[in-house]
């Protein structure tokens, strides 16, 4: 349920910093790149991150970090490598024909600007079958080879979902200068492990790793919101501490995140929190839904803080990530103005500025929650307390100065902890935060505390106009072996007004891709035996129409995809002009082998002249492969692979048939061999009206009425307008019995009207 | 004089039964379990006379933990970690965010 928000006038300073302005730039935790080559030399964890005893790698403090004309160092050999960490996507690659792109590659290149933490982490998703990958590599080496010419290498140390998407364990990326002082180029190599080197050409798409939205709502007594806070205000802090006005947009910026505040901030009446006056979670929950722009069940990189007067548990709670209710955790956090965040100790130099880092500090806290992140002392209880937990085994870090501790649990309680805190996250903490699986850290996606630093992703953006179903045309997904796979592919305009599409598009074989993997092997993609060419034509379908292909999957160009017992995934794509749809995952089971008739034609049955025979419905140039089916159609009758075999044998009798005969070049002459319509009639009628409903099973609708069609058509032009007559009206009897649509049944008894 | 004293059930409870005893005498028996977002499990609060030992155990196990109470006590902290069982009197109204 939602309701609109009423409209109320902004009251949260939003006015963080632009990235790298100059002061960002100066920033101790900031890094602008590396220079020289030596930049590296040694273990990363001492050259790479800045610490407090150690010279910052920076050649030219205040100035900005990529060198321009006038600004290129003078003297040889000094080189620099401007900074590149940030968010990378696999290039696009230009081409002439509409196409699926079956793989997505983003690349998180984690090695300078704020708090940078030596990693490049990959994530990769396979279109079809659905399948994703994700994998973290720690930086062994980061070189500055010229000027703005930087070699990173890192070794593969986390593994997520299928590892075959991601080989080796050696990562490399290159960033290169283009034309002109700027990278140009940016390339990521996987390597080692026996496996082929595989490089991918990227794209910068961000400096920071993901986007994120924050909105801030404040009930009517909890005062003004308390989002920012001047690092100065408090005497009691490191004495090198830069002093600034950090907001949460720049805490989390600096964490890695492309944040924007929402503009729609929202005072709440205090009456939602019910006669009591404070609140409870499914209150709070309740008002998020209400009041929160962004509202939706589903993952969303996205979060509401609310900023409240007081929780129903009462004064001793500052703040909580109340968001573990219904499927969509971890959307919602609170903030409490009256609480024990209020109390400053007594004597305290600077009771207010206290009390606004104590707020600020709080509300950080809560948003990290909302990014699965658990409190300093509880990250070891991720792995014992979710079984199969992927994420990296972390250790309690109860001293450590990050918003995630409790100041008031550290050791020498909360002066200790503001005497050395840095406003930050820890190093764990923003590794999960840049590099665990997005699924782990997306608001509303993996539950709270579910793989934690302690849930495709979808890599795509559908627009859902359309769906496409891939489908046999029987009860069950069950196949006997030998029995050619038949698919049916429908695709229906599932938006609320008309829409055009190709209407051969999913019978051309050229514009859907289909996948299929068997349990426990590799995906591979179907590519059909026939493809056609046509001149485009136009189709327009209504709401809930339309258009269907069906094609022999199981045989490919390059061999039998499904020729052996046991389960397959099937899975289709269709790309309309960018609006990639992708069908549902077929799991159909095909049967051991039921007689040694059929184990022992096997060997000959699964060739790709058979299949050839059996998709082009015969292939009298191909003796060996139509032998093979007559003795299928001998040795195996009652196997569904008998009635593709038999009408494939008799299908080029039905019309006068071109063959290419001789066998050297120069003695290749066309011949004609004569229909020979009854013979060829006997055999199909037998073959697909003897048990019309096991062979429209296998065979597939579209094959079947289609291949009865022709018989009639045959018969017809030689002469057998009654033989047709029956054929058709058996097809439509065929058509009634098993539900077939009443347009394609009225266009059979069209034909059938036009037979004497 | 008897004060009202809060034990603050922390962290470690997966949602076990805990009672609460005073010099032998079941006080309350509660099921707590750990917020892991605030770190928090219950709060009890009961009167207790300074002098009196109060004891949290958990039946089934041998986990227990004893505290004399003081005339200054008025938050107890009670954290299960692995095979033991802690109270510790602290000074102020503990936090949790």
């Amino acid at each position: 349920m939602s309701t609109r928000k009423p409209p109320v006038a902004p009251r949260i300073k939003m006015n963080a910093p632009e990235a790298n302005s100059t002061s960002e730039l100066d920033h101790p935790d900031f890094l602008a790149g590396i220079y020289d080559e030596t930049a590296l030399e040694e273990p990363h964890t001492n050259g790479f991150t800045p610490h407090p005893d150690a010279p910052i790698p920076i050649p030219f403090p205040g100035q900005r970090p990529i060198p321009f004309p006038g600004q290129i160092p003078q003297i040889p050999p000094f080189r620099f490598c401007a900074p590149v960490s940030g968010r990378y996507n696999l290039k696009p690659v230009p081409g002439p024909f509409p196409h699926v792109n079956l793989i997505f590659v983003t690349v998180r290149v984690d090695v300078d600007r704020f708090l940078p933490q030596s990693r490049i982490s990959i994530e990769v998703s396979r279109l079809i079958p659905n399948s994703t990958a994700h994998a973290i590599a720690e930086v062994t080496s980061d070189r500055c080879l010229a000027t703005n010419n930087r070699r990173i290498t890192g070794t593969i140390t986390y593994r997520d979902g299928n590892a075959a998407l991601i080989p080796g364990d050696t990562v490399v990326f290159e960033a290169k200068r283009g034309l002109g002082f700027n990278y140009g180029s940016y390339t990521l190599t996987l390597s080692g492990a026996g496996t082929s080197p595989r490089t991918y050409t990227l794209v910068n798409r961000s400096q920071r790793f993901d986007p994120v939205e924050f909105e801030v709502d404040v009930v009517e007594n909890a005062g003004a919101a308390v989002t920012d806070y001047d690092t100065g205000s408090h005497p009691n802090r490191p004495a090198d501490l830069p002093i600034e006005t950090l907001t949460l947009e720049s805490v989390f910026r600096r964490s890695g995140f492309d944040v924007t505040m929402s503009p729609n901030v929202t005072t709440i009446p205090t009456a939602d929190a019910g006669s009591d006056g404070t609140w409870s979670d499914s209150e709070m929950h309740n008002a998020m839904v209400t009041y929160w722009s962004r509202f939706a069940d589903r993952p969303q990189w996205a979060m509401w803080v609310l900023y409240a007067a007081r929780h129903d548990q009462g004064r001793d709670l500052g703040g909580i990530m109340f968001d573990d209710i219904g499927a969509n955790h971890r959307q919602g956090t609170a903030i409490f103005t009256d609480s024990f965040i209020q109390d400053a100790p007594a004597g305290d130099p600077n009771a207010a500025a206290w009390r606004r880092r104590m707020t600020f500090w709080t509300a950080v806290h809560e948003m990290g929650h909302a990014f699965n992140l658990a409190h300093a002392w509880q990250k070891a209880l991720g792995t014992p307390q979710a079984p199969g937990d992927p994420w990296i085994p972390l250790a309690n870090e109860p001293e450590s100065r990050s918003f995630m501790n409790y100041p008031f649990r550290v050791s020498g309680g909360e002066a200790a902890f503001f005497a050395d805190f840095r406003f930050r996250f820890s190093d764990d903490e923003l590794i999960f935060m840049r590099h665990a699986p997005r699924r782990f850290v997306q608001m509303g996606n993996s539950d709270w505390f579910v793989n934690h630093g302690f849930e495709a992703p979808s890599a795509l953006r559908q627009s859902g106009n359309w769906t496409l179903e891939i489908r046999p045309n029987k009860d069950l997904n069950t196949y006997r072996f030998l029995e050619p796979v038949v698919m049916e592919l429908k695709l229906s305009n599932a938006s609320a007004r008309p829409a055009s599409v190709d209407e051969d598009l999913l019978s051309d074989g050229r514009h859907f891709v289909v996948t299929i993997q068997r349990e426990g092997g590799q995906p591979r993609r179907w590519r059909p035996l026939i493809t056609r060419c046509h001149e485009f034509e136009e189709t327009s379908l209504k709401t809930g129409e339309a258009i269907y292909g069906s094609h022999t999957i199981a045989a490919s160009t390059d061999g039998w995809l499904i020729d052996e017992p046991g389960f397959y995934k099937i899975q289709a794509a269709v790309d309309l002009g960018g609006d990639v749809v992708v069908s549902n995952v077929l799991r159909l089971y095909v049967t051991p082998p039921e007689s040694k008739a059929e184990s022992a034609v096997a060997p000959d049955f699964f060739t790709e002249d058979v299949g050839r025979a059996i998709v082009f419905g015969g292939a009298p140039a191909l003796n060996s492969a139509m032998e093979t089916l007559r003795k299928v159609v001998e040795t195996c009758p009652d196997n569904p692979a008998a009635i593709h075999a038999s009408t494939a044998l008799s299908g080029p009798q039905l019309k006068n048939y071109k063959v290419l005969e001789g066998d050297e070049r120069k003695d290749l002459s066309i011949h004609s061999q004569s229909a020979d319509v009854d013979t060829a009639a006997k055999e199909q009628v037998a073959a697909l009206l003897e048990d019309p409903d096991a062979a429209a099973e296998t065979m597939g609708h579209i094959h079947y009425f289609g291949q009865l069609d022709c018989l009639a058509e045959a018969m017809s032009d030689a002469g057998d307008d009654k033989g047709a007559k029956k054929v058709i009206q058996n097809s439509i009897a065929v058509m009634k019995s098993r539900g077939v649509l009443n347009s394609v049944i009225q266009s059979a008894e069209r034909k059938l009207a036009k037979l004497k | 004089m008897a004060a009202k004293i809060e034990f603050h059930f922390q962290e470690g409870f997966t949602g076990e039964t805990v009672v609460l005893s005073v010099n032998g005498t079941e006080l309350s028996r509660v099921t707590v379990q750990t917020r892991l977002q605030t770190g928090l499990a219950a709060i009890e609060a009961v009167e207790i006379a300074p002098g009196r030992s109060a004891t949290i155990t958990i039946p089934g196990t041998r986990l227990s933990a004893t505290h004399t109470v003081t005339a200054t006590d008025r938050w107890i902290t009670v954290n299960r970690r692995g095979d033991a069982l802690s109270m510790v009197s602290v000074s102020s109204s503990p936090g949790y965010v």
